[in-house]
């Protein structure tokens, strides 16, 4: 039914179910464990189906690796956030979205994803409050904008062809006139899902307003970057080489643009946004080497930034819950009390830019030597963009835990059992594959 | 045991020690102040055993192929390449941090950042030996990194002073901006040469051959080479940050800022001298900001009146000599001054806290004693220029003002100005000041 | 506003430290003393920004360890209550109880508290009225409160780390090769020259400053201060800005203070410099720095700041919060509001500060009473007869030698111990062969008379001369040779293999490699004989002569009482401290030496007592005879290494030398012990199992490079004892009481009981406040820990690379302190004891406000009085049952931390 094969259906099913009953009775007696139900059933489905046959069908089983990095991201969220954090209404938005999204995955009939594709934005606009209108009608924009040109992408692109279209088998279209402009528009509204450089205003007016986890999920969810691996590369690869130099350009600028961004930003929320914004456009940069070093590196890179940046969101969102606005030129002294926090925070914030004896480090390796194959000076310019973020995130670290604290208040943020295995599990994930890299590329060679 | 076996256990050691001592941390174990200094004491004790054993055998060199590989594209071995020279310097390591962990095992007592010390110490144990021996230009950049990391951590080891996390963001960005130099080498070697190992690199005429097409990138590698080196050696246009960095416990200054992690730079070039010394134009360079750099850190160190940032600008001014030895072609001799400023200089640092009584039980040292006029050398010049000279070595020739004002002021600014057009497209006051909707309503409850 | 009378009045608020080289313990806070000890402390606090006591949970654990009584605690809160004016009792119970409760509840609010955990609390919170939180913001000026919070600018970091460079190097001591050219035209012509050459590559401001500067000199600092402080543009009130600017870097200026009022003091040379050019040069900087950082900030994002300055209220999530930890011992279920607002109140008002505040005083009142009930169960208890002394010891009245004589004591009954002045009366400047400059060996508050020499037995041969210039001149060359200089090329090289193992020695074997280096130096340099020429007729300058050296062996034998029956050795032992890479060495020296070791004073001491004219002297004048066949011995004991001297035992006659040195070896034993007791605090050496190895650590202590803590010093310090050796003979003490000996009856009208009170109760005051406020708030008031601790200029220690000059004592150095007032006891007439005391200014500030506890024990009848509020009072002592033991050795137990005191039971020799 709509173009999935039946053992990924049967998971997505239950994956589905567990989540609603999860909700329901997560509303009754508050245990975190129900919340936990939900994202824990995804990832043993898809790790499980990930470890033992990658070979079944190509590359109709990306979506299996982008929903385990999906929910590896709800998991931690949950298990990281206190019951107060988020209320009611968000957690139930948030469950929404990612069923949507983990749904989009598996989908080959091009309407029914770009439906999906539609969809999974509405949560997100809904929690904008009244006020808001000028944050919100941005965001609106954007994404109308990109839905658009998907439909007008994949409109053309059927039409054209003999064959009903299926998004997993597109290389055999025929290389004409009319295809460049749709693939033109398919490549746009990648960017603008995915926030590169000139279209990332949405991310921008979200995170300043939405709340937190929400935004950030449909950020993570890469819908974007998913479209891209799936249909986008292939094509290029196939009939529209001609469009790797453009990609290229757009993700190093971008990325030498939100690493030079990071760096004068008033909130500390904004500076780690842009952070990640350089660390992921870098991996679009990856993708148009176009080489078997490139996309395994883009993927280990993918999964290695998921993890890095969930932990660090997550401890930012705790901070942000306890102490209200963090200003990024103020000393806010947490170190003092919360040791453990701050070990965890700088421990992820060197992952996340890429120190040695880390996944961040092998995976950009790999992205830096394919790049610098085809294009030096760009290489040059990803390494430039590598040093900036590692700068900026340094100074996060050091405004944030720093300092003295002229405050009688107690400033100890609880650091439950949930919230040290979320951390155990992350940081033995960062470190493991990172002194052993080997151990995840065979699987990640076996996609491509 | 073949030699082989022991530079693995040389090279492997510290690194079960770390991940022993490390998962006993992160477990909060309750560990003692016993521990961390008998285990590294025991560690440099059988580490002096195997590197007798090494050094007898003199060359080594073991690979660990397939870190990274993905199969006929890309590889990337953990090669190490074991030579008499950096067996020398090595053994100074050993012996130095044998006297610093029993320095600290008294000096750190009591003091809550005991462990966090040690760690770091073990930490950098594990690292040097990568740089030392490591044949790969990957391999030493994983070492160079972590070395980096270990001594900005230490440098913000006393967390609640400000100006203690500013100096420590001081010394990062210098070495992060460094070590781009040293990632762009690896990565343009393996694009022009296909190959990143040191000993190839080391004779340029052989490979240009091989790839004639790519033979002038080869000359950008030792650039970027030469590049990396001026971080950690605090070498000129970045000299800055070495008396800023004096903010850690003692032993911790005396070891990275006295001795070993400022080495790192000649080192670096000294490993690659066959690749800089076969362009010349790479030779006069390295020699001119030698020079440059001796000068400058040995006006500035005469004017500076607090112990530590006199020993941290000494330090640079041996630094800075050693890179012209290494411009100069005298290799054997470069390790030796680097091993003898590494003593003398630990030496100087674990007593610079009895200056006071050294001057006191100095005969010559009495009210009224005459004050030490000019240096020798600059008292040919007349009066007024020495003056002048005096308060410009003072105030470092405007140095921090040229990074600070001219390079990195224009550049922070035009951002800030990009930022606050983006912020009143997005937002619509550019400032953002209101706190965002969800944080308001529990807030204000 | 005359500024040369504000500028004299804010001097006395800048610390007093001297330079390290002749550092002294005194009170940190001698400015406030004029108010009494608790107003003193706040108001201290607030213009420092201090801690008014440490953390509660060390007093907690102190009030399980018993070390606090809770009489003590309800007095405290009565007076902090009547200071809040609160009700005496409210409809829950009295108030002291629930005041009582809150201390142990000890609660810290948190700053996010969700409503759904407060729910049953929530709604009742929300109609109370929520509290204003009491903040603590950190001690700055408002202006730069206001650019760091809204603009994230931190002014200090922009200018200081320069200000600081130019004013270490202009008053540097010798520390850098090359000298400041212009100290001797003023500070600023310094700035003006230094301004010139840099601004070019210079910082920002320095363009704005050079028109400013044309209009200063020398002269006009005063003026030009009187015209500009008016009309700088953020200064409200001037002489409270010009306070808040001297105490910005109040480490500095108090040492430029110094040099403009005592430049004796100064080591080497004393440049020209005075506090209003201080200023006049840091303003300047400040608003040049001012006016840079406003033209590249808005000023609208500054209005930011301003819409969130309203106090921050507690929300009323936080105030439920309260009311629920409050439930545990209070029914609230039917509670009326106005006493749930009050309670709400109480509770935000006695927060972590006052809480901390009234256990500090608590702990502070609960020592005292325990010394006091000390003495007087002790007085109770039977003293056998004793036979006349064998031999009599006089000892420093310091606090740590108070274990090795009771130690002495118990080992030698017959053995009498006393405790003078460590000086012993001799006011000199003491000029020994091998240093050119005279050093003086008195106390601070007693300006030395004349200059002593020290001179060699046979005339110098003229290469020793010149070999000690030449040691002199190796020693300079060596360390300026070796940094950054072009001979430091060969010198490395040459010097590296030889340093390393030097380094290696001197870290791994502290105490042989020391040995190596005084072997070596007096190879090079012999010791030569020396002989001190006390006696006016044959020293060319300075000397006593027969009347003085009478009165000043008079008064040192009348401290003690003993006039008659002179045994035949009196052994006079001299104190100091050895310990290596120890900035503070001078604050473990001699107190009363001003920090120096007090051999020269104990030799002269023992030189004039046995001349046979002032023993003649003494009886005609001073009706003191000692027997031509006693002797007086000079010896030194060393407390960081326990090492005892022994000197002149040639001047000694034949039949007293083996006695001489069976009396010495005694002393070494007791020595021995004394270091066993001592190790106890050290955890490296308190299980350590045989006495060899003890022994041999405490010589490596001192000796070793790594050694932060040589010896603990005066940590624990509680009580001076000014009486009788029988008040606390056989008492375990636990080094925590200056022992002065004074005998009443010998001195009716206190003629010297003057001397004993002036010389002991400022000096003993004052250590005991000097400890006390390091130990409370040590970034503040001390010095932080050493291990970044940096030289700066040979005068002070600077936190790493640049900080303010640190003041008072490191970390290390107190850490296992009870921060206490000091208890004077005295046995004497109450009446006599006022009259002195309110002739002597100083002590009778620090008795009447409160710095120090004054009590008096009636020689005769025993009962206690205790100075409060204006007068003595009687004082009903505590009736403690004292812990018996049969020897020191056994007592302390393999822990550190201060012991109740306990009685060595009958003095029988078991050790």
């Amino acid at each position: 039914m709509f173009g999935i094969t039946d053992s990924y259906f049967f998971l997505l099913l239950i994956w589905t179910m567990m989540t609603l009953i999860g909700l329901v009775i997560y509303s009754f007696h508050q245990k975190r464990f129900w919340l936990i139900l939900s994202p824990l059933s995804a990832i043993i489905g898809s790790g499980w189906e990930l470890w033992n046959h990658p070979h079944s069908d190509g590359p109709l089983n990306i979506g299996l690796f982008f929903l385990f990095n999906l929910c590896l991201m709800r998991l931690l969220f949950t298990m990281m956030l206190n019951r107060y954090a988020t209320p009611m209404k968000v957690k139930i938005i948030g469950a929404a979205s990612m069923l949507i999204m983990g749904w989009a995955y598996f989908i080959n009939d091009p309407w029914v994803f770009s439906i999906l594709w539609g969809i999974s934005v509405i949560p997100q606009v809904i929690s904008f409050t009244p006020e808001q209108s000028r944050a919100r009608n941005i965001y609106i924009g954007h994404h109308v904008l990109s839905f658009v040109l998907l439909i007008v992408g994949l409109k053309f692109l059927s039409s054209t062809t003999a064959l009903p279209l299926d998004l997993s088998h597109i290389e055999q279209l025929t290389h004409g006139q009319a295809e460049h402009i749709l693939v033109g528009c398919l490549i746009l509204a990648a960017f603008i899902r995915q926030g590169v450089f000139p279209f990332h205003l949405w991310f921008k007016a979200g995170y300043k307003t939405l709340p937190f986890p929400l935004n950030i999920g449909l950020y993570i969810g890469n819908l974007g970057f998913f479209l891209f691996v799936k249909t986008i590369m292939p094509l290029l690869q196939g009939a529209f080489t001609d469009f790797f130099p453009y990609v290229m350009v757009c993700g190093i600028v971008s990325g030498l643009y939100f690493a030079n961004m990071s760096l004068v930003q008033e909130k500390i929320r904004s500076t780690v946004f842009y952070v990640m914004l350089a660390q992921f456009s870098i991996l679009f940069c990856g993708l148009d080497s176009a080489s078997l070093t490139g996309k395994s590196g883009v993927l280990f890179q993918f999964l290695s930034l998921g993890l890095s940046f969930s932990g660090l969101i997550a401890c930012l969102y705790i901070l942000e819950w306890h102490m209200g606005e963090l200003h990024s030129r103020r000393f806010h002294g947490l170190q003092h009390r919360n040791g453990t926090l701050s070990i965890f925070f700088l421990l992820f914030s060197l992952c996340a830019v890429a120190m040695p004896l880390t996944m961040g480090f092998a995976g950009e390796d790999l992205i830096f030597h394919a790049v610098i194959e085809k294009y030096p000076f760009v290489g040059l310019g990803l390494i430039l963009t590598a040093c900036l973020n590692g700068i900026s995130l340094f100074k996060v670290v050091t405004f944030l835990f720093r300092g003295t604290r002229y405050d009688s208040r107690d400033d100890r943020i609880e650091f439950g059992i949930w919230q040290k295995t979320a951390l155990g599990i992350l940081l033995v994930l960062l470190f493991g594959f990172g002194l052993f890299p080997n151990l995840l590329l065979k699987h990640v060679l076996s996609f491509i | 045991m073949s030699e082989n076996e022991l530079f693995t256990f040389v090279l492997v050691l510290p690194l079960i020690w770390l991940v022993f001592y490390g998962t006993l941390l992160a477990f909060r174990i309750r560990v003692g102040e016993k521990i961390p200094v008998i285990g590294l004491k025991v560690l440099t004790g059988i580490l002096f055993i195997l590197y007798a054993l090494v050094m007898k055998t003199g060359d080594v060199s073991i690979s660990f192929p397939g870190w990274i590989d993905i199969p006929s594209q890309y590889d990337f071995p953990l090669e190490f390449y074991f030579n008499r020279t950096m067996g020398v310097a090595g053994l100074g390591m050993l012996l130095l941090l044998s006297v610093i962990i029993k320095y600290s095992e008294s000096y750190l007592h009591k003091e809550n950042g005991f462990h966090r010390f040690f760690f770091l110490l073990s930490v950098f144990m594990a690292a040097f030996p990568f740089v030392l021996y490591g044949d790969n230009i990957d391999v030493v950049f994983i070492g160079w990194e972590i070395i980096g990391i270990t001594s900005v951590l230490l440098i913000g080891f006393y967390e609640n002073r400000e100006h203690v996390a500013v100096n420590s963001w001081w010394a990062i960005s210098t070495y992060r901006f460094c070590d781009v130099g040293l990632l762009a080498a690896t990565t343009l070697a393996h694009y022009a040469v296909h190959t990143t190992n040191i000993r190839e690199l080391n004779d340029p005429a052989h490979l240009s051959l091989l790839h004639p097409e790519h033979a002038n990138w080869i000359f950008f590698v030792a650039i970027c080479i030469v590049f990396a080196s001026l971080g950690k050696a605090a070498q000129l246009p970045l000299t800055s940050w070495i008396t800023r960095a004096m903010e850690g416990p003692t032993p911790s200054s005396a070891l990275y800022y006295g001795a070993l992690s400022i080495g790192l730079g000649p080192l670096l070039l000294l490993k690659f001298r066959g690749l800089i010394l076969f362009y010349p134009s790479v030779q006069v360079t390295i020699i001119f900001i030698g020079v440059l750099t001796a000068i400058y850190s040995y006006l500035v160190a005469k004017t500076r009146s607090d112990a530590k940032s006199i020993l941290g600008l000494s330090a640079v001014f041996e630094i800075s000599v050693m890179v012209v030895e290494v411009g100069l072609g005298l290799y054997h001799w470069v390790v030796f001054h680097y091993v003898a400023n590494a003593f003398l200089r630990v030496f100087q640092f674990l007593r610079s806290m009895n200056s006071i009584q050294d001057f006191y039980d100095n005969p010559l040292f009495y009210r009224g004693a005459p004050h030490r006029p000019a240096p020798t050398i600059l008292r040919w010049l007349p009066e007024s220029w020495q003056k002048h000279l005096y308060y410009r070595a003072m105030n470092g020739f405007g140095l921090d003002w040229f990074i600070l004002q001219v390079l990195v002021g224009p550049w922070m600014r035009f951002w800030i100005k990009v930022n606050r057009f983006e912020n009143s497209i997005a937002m619509g006051d550019v400032h953002h000041q209101h706190v965002p909707a969800k944080l308001q309503s529990d807030l204000a409850e | 506003m005359d500024i040369q009378k504000t500028l004299n009045d804010l001097r006395s608020y800048l610390p007093i430290q001297f330079p390290l080289g002749v550092f002294i313990h005194n009170n940190m806070l001698f400015r406030f003393e004029e108010s009494t000890f608790h107003d003193g402390v706040k108001e201290a606090g607030q213009l420092f920004g201090a801690q008014l006591s440490l953390p509660e949970e060390y007093y907690q654990e102190k009030f399980k360890a018993k070390r606090i009584q809770e009489k003590n605690i309800r007095d405290e809160i009565q007076r902090w209550m009547k200071i809040q004016n609160l009700p005496e009792t409210f409809s829950l119970g009295r108030m002291e109880d629930y005041v009582r409760q809150l201390m142990d509840l000890s609660l810290s609010i948190p700053i996010r508290v969700p409503e759904e955990s407060v729910t049953e609390f929530f709604e009742r919170a929300q109609r109370l009225r929520q509290p204003i939180l009491p903040q603590y913001h950190r001690r700055e000026k408002e202006w730069k409160r206001v650019f760091r919070k809204s603009l994230g600018e931190d002014v200090n970091s922009q200018f200081h780390p320069l200000f600081i460079r130019f004013i270490s190097a202009y008053i540097d001591q010798g520390m850098s090769t090359w000298h400041n050219p212009d100290t001797h035209r003023g500070l600023i012509e310094s700035f003006k020259s230094f301004i010139m050459s840099n601004d070019t590559f210079g910082p920002p401001w320095i363009k704005q400053v050079e028109i400013e500067l044309e209009k200063v000199s020398a002269q006009t600092a005063e003026s030009w201060l009187e015209k500009n402080i008016t009309h700088l543009p953020y200064v409200a009130e001037p002489r409270m800005y010009l306070l808040d600017t001297l105490l910005e870097l109040r480490g500095w200026a108090g040492m430029v203070n110094k040099f403009e009022t005592e430049p004796h003091l100064m080591p080497r040379f004393a440049p020209k410099i005075s506090v209003s050019e201080y200023l006049v040069v840091y303003l300047m900087m400040e608003r040049a720095t001012h006016d840079a950082i406003l033209r590249s900030h808005s000023l609208e994002e500054m209005k930011s700041y301003y819409q969130s300055l309203e106090s921050e209220r507690l929300s009323a999530s936080q105030c439920a919060y309260v009311l629920k930890a409050l439930s545990k011992n209070y029914k609230l279920d039917h509670v009326d509001e106005k006493t749930l607002q009050l309670m709400l109140d109480v509770a935000s008002m006695f927060h972590s500060h006052e809480r901390g505040y009234v256990w500090q005083t608590a702990l502070d009142l609960s020592m005292r009473d325990e010394c006091l009930g000390t003495l007087a169960s002790y007085r109770n208890i039977k003293h056998p007869f004793k036979p006349k002394p064998k031999a009599k010891f006089y000892f420093c009245i310091d606090d740590r030698e108070e274990s090795i004589r009771r130690i002495l004591e118990e080992s030698h009954p017959d053995y009498e111990t006393h405790g003078v002045v460590g000086f012993f009366g001799i006011d000199m400047k003491f000029k020994s062969v091998n240093h050119p400059e005279p050093i003086t060996q008195c106390p601070p508050v007693v300006n030395p008379s004349r200059v002593v020499e020290e001179i060699a037995l046979s005339d110098l041969p003229k290469e020793q001369v010149a070999n000690r210039r030449k040691w002199g001149k190796g020693l300079y060359g060596i360390w300026y040779g070796s940094r950054a200089a072009f001979r430091s090329l060969p010198f490395t090289i040459l010097a590296g293999p030889v340093t390393s193992l030097v380094l290696l020695l001197r870290v791994f074997f502290p105490y042989f490699a020391t040995r190596l280096h005084l072997r070596l130096k007096n190879w090079i340099v012999p010791p030569i004989k020396t002989r001190i020429r006390f006696n006016k007729e044959d020293a060319t300058q300075g000397g006593y002569n027969v009347g003085e050296m009478a009165t000043i062996v008079a008064t040192i034998l009348k401290f003690t009482g003993s006039i008659k029956d002179f045994p035949e050795l009196n052994y006079i032992v001299a104190h100091g401290a050895s310990s290596s890479n120890n900035p503070y060495k001078n604050a473990y020296g001699c107190g009363a030496c001003s920090g120096k070791a007090g051999i020269p004073n104990s030799q002269i001491f023992c030189g004039m007592a046995n001349m046979p004219n002032v023993r003649e002297e003494l009886r005609q004048k001073h009706n003191i005879d000692i027997p031509s066949s006693s002797y007086f011995v000079a010896c030194y004991h060393d407390t960081s290494t326990d090492e005892i001297l022994f000197f002149n035992r040639s001047d000694l006659p034949e039949n007293l030398r083996e006695m001489a040195d069976q009396g010495v070896n005694d002393l070494r034993e007791a020595g021995r012990h004394n270091s066993l007791e001592r190790c106890r605090h050290f955890s490296s050496a308190r299980d350590f199992l045989n006495e060899k190895i003890t022994f041999k650590h405490v010589l490596d202590r001192g000796a070793s490079l790594a050694e932060l803590r040589p010896e603990y010093g005066h940590n624990n310090t509680a009580m001076t004892v000014i009486g009788r050796r029988d008040l606390t003979r056989g008492l375990y003490l636990d080094r925590r009481s200056f022992l002065t000996s004074y005998d009443a009856s010998t001195d009716p009208e206190g003629v010297t009981l003057a001397g004993v009170l002036a010389g002991a109760v400022p000096v003993a005051g004052g250590i005991a406040l000097d400890y006390y406020f390091s130990r409370i708030d040590n970034e503040v008031y001390g010095s932080g820990t050493k291990l970044p601790l940096n030289i700066a200029s040979l005068l002070g220690v600077m936190t790493g690379s640049s900080s303010d000059l640190r003041i008072g004592l490191a970390r290390q150095m107190v850490e296992i302190h009870e921060p206490v007032r000091n208890t004077i006891v005295v046995e004497a007439e109450p009446e006599v004891v006022e009259r002195l005391i309110n002739a002597h200014g100083r002590m009778k500030r620090m008795t009447h406000n409160e710095w120090i506890h004054f009590a008096i024990i009636h020689p005769v009848t025993g009962e206690m009085s205790l100075f409060k509020d204006g007068g003595f009072k009687p004082y009903k002592p505590l009736s403690l049952d004292l812990a018996r033991t049969i020897s020191s050795k056994i007592y302390a137990p393999h822990r550190s931390g201060p012991l109740p005191f306990a009685v060595v039971s009958e003095q029988r020799s078991v050790l």
